[in-house]
């Protein structure tokens, strides 16, 4: 299915493998629902995009996450994808410590896989939250991600700390918003001065 | 930082919530007042996981989490470590607070002073039943921290001995 055609519905698609893909008319927003009730968050900011997937769940809900995206619709669908496919390679992952040697039961799970543009990191909490991140800087070393993902949590758990926040929703929280943004922004710099 | 609640404030936010439901809101219903206690409950445990776990290596099976909910979960709840976990190692745990802080200050018998003495057996069925209205907000505590760990669970609480209050955890196959 073509891209120009998906941006014209306020539809549902399926993509692959019980993912959904829903997209605005009038909006950038979008929503993703995964079969498994799993939810997405995202946070893509100028190349770098941090996604966080809520583990098992308890209410079969719709789960509805908006984003904000500054990258164009044709990018998006592909870390999207990147992001889907490197979920798989986290459960193996979890499953299969043996293989991944010295990350066992680290909360940090290093380089999910390289791909010709992008790294794609993993990092699971015990709450069995995802996130993902997939950087186009090709030369960033683990340990800064490491402090990057860890600090990223701290801000994730915050956000989620507050009790007007409803689990398993989007997370509606603009300081989270900036604090990620900072942080994102910060990572960047620090990237550019190595 | 670290910030600190004073141990009064709970309690009588946890007196208050109790009355509430149970004589305003729900007080036809007792039923549904416990279940919504303890949906409160679940809401706080699942939150308040989410950070007490930060720090901690992941966790592999099932004992392992629990036994962070008895050890580093309930010293930071109650100061103290559960005293006592058995398990049948077929998915039911028990976890046993030999002196649990929000039960220890419930009155044994305050109908007392209204009744006849030769009512005491019945008594001791009604305080049982109005104590037990005050545990459905730690079961559901343990039962939000348990499931957001990827342990989904039932909770339900004893408390035949008190003030030492025991909390079986049955996991959902």
């Amino acid at each position: 299915m073509g891209l120009s055609n998906l941006s014209k519905l306020w539809d549902v698609k399926c993509i692959d493998r019980g993912v959904f893909y829903l997209r605005g008319r009038h909006s950038c927003k979008q929503v993703w629902m995964k079969w498994k009730q799993e939810c997405l968050l995202e946070v893509p900011l100028q190349g770098s995009s941090i996604e966080g997937e809520l583990g098992p769940k308890i209410s079969p809900k719709d789960v509805v996450n908006g984003q904000q995206s500054f990258t164009d619709a044709d990018d998006d669908l592909k870390l999207h994808h990147i992001v889907h496919c490197s979920l798989d390679v986290v459960e193996e992952r979890v499953n299969n410590p043996r293989k991944s040697g010295t990350t066992l039961n680290e909360t940090f799970l290093g380089l999910l896989y390289p791909t010709e543009n992008y790294k794609v990191y993993g990092y699971i909490t015990n709450t069995k939250v995802k996130f993902i991140l997939v950087t186009t800087d090709l030369d960033v070393r683990d340990a800064d991600v490491k402090s990057f993902l860890r600090r990223f949590h701290a801000t994730y758990v915050d956000a989620v700390s507050n009790p007007f926040h409803v689990p398993e929703k989007k997370i509606a929280s603009k300081n989270f918003a900036s604090t990620v943004a900072g942080l994102v922004g910060s990572r960047a710099l620090r990237g550019h001065s190595l | 930082m670290r910030r600190e609640v004073a141990e009064s404030c709970v309690d009588a936010m946890l007196m208050e919530m109790v009355s509430v439901f149970c004589h305003q809101f729900y007080s036809a219903e007792p039923e549904l007042a416990a279940r919504r206690i303890e949906a409160i409950g679940y809401q706080v445990g699942h939150q308040l996981v989410e950070r007490y776990t930060m720090d901690c290596p992941r966790f592999t099976d099932h004992l392992e989490a629990i036994k962070f909910v008895c050890k580093d979960f309930w010293s930071e709840l109650f100061k103290k470590q559960i005293d006592n976990l058995k398990t049948n190692h077929r998915g039911t745990f028990v976890l046993q607070d030999n002196m649990f802080r929000w039960i220890t200050r419930i009155s044994p018998n305050p109908l007392q002073e209204n009744t006849t003495k030769s009512a005491g057996a019945n008594d001791d069925i009604q305080v049982a039943q109005s104590t037990s209205m005050y545990l459905y907000f730690p079961c559901g505590i343990i039962r939000g921290a348990l499931t957001s760990l990827g342990i989904p669970c039932t909770v339900s609480a004893d408390i035949s001995h008190r003030p030492a209050c025991s909390f079986v955890v049955r996991i959902k196959a």
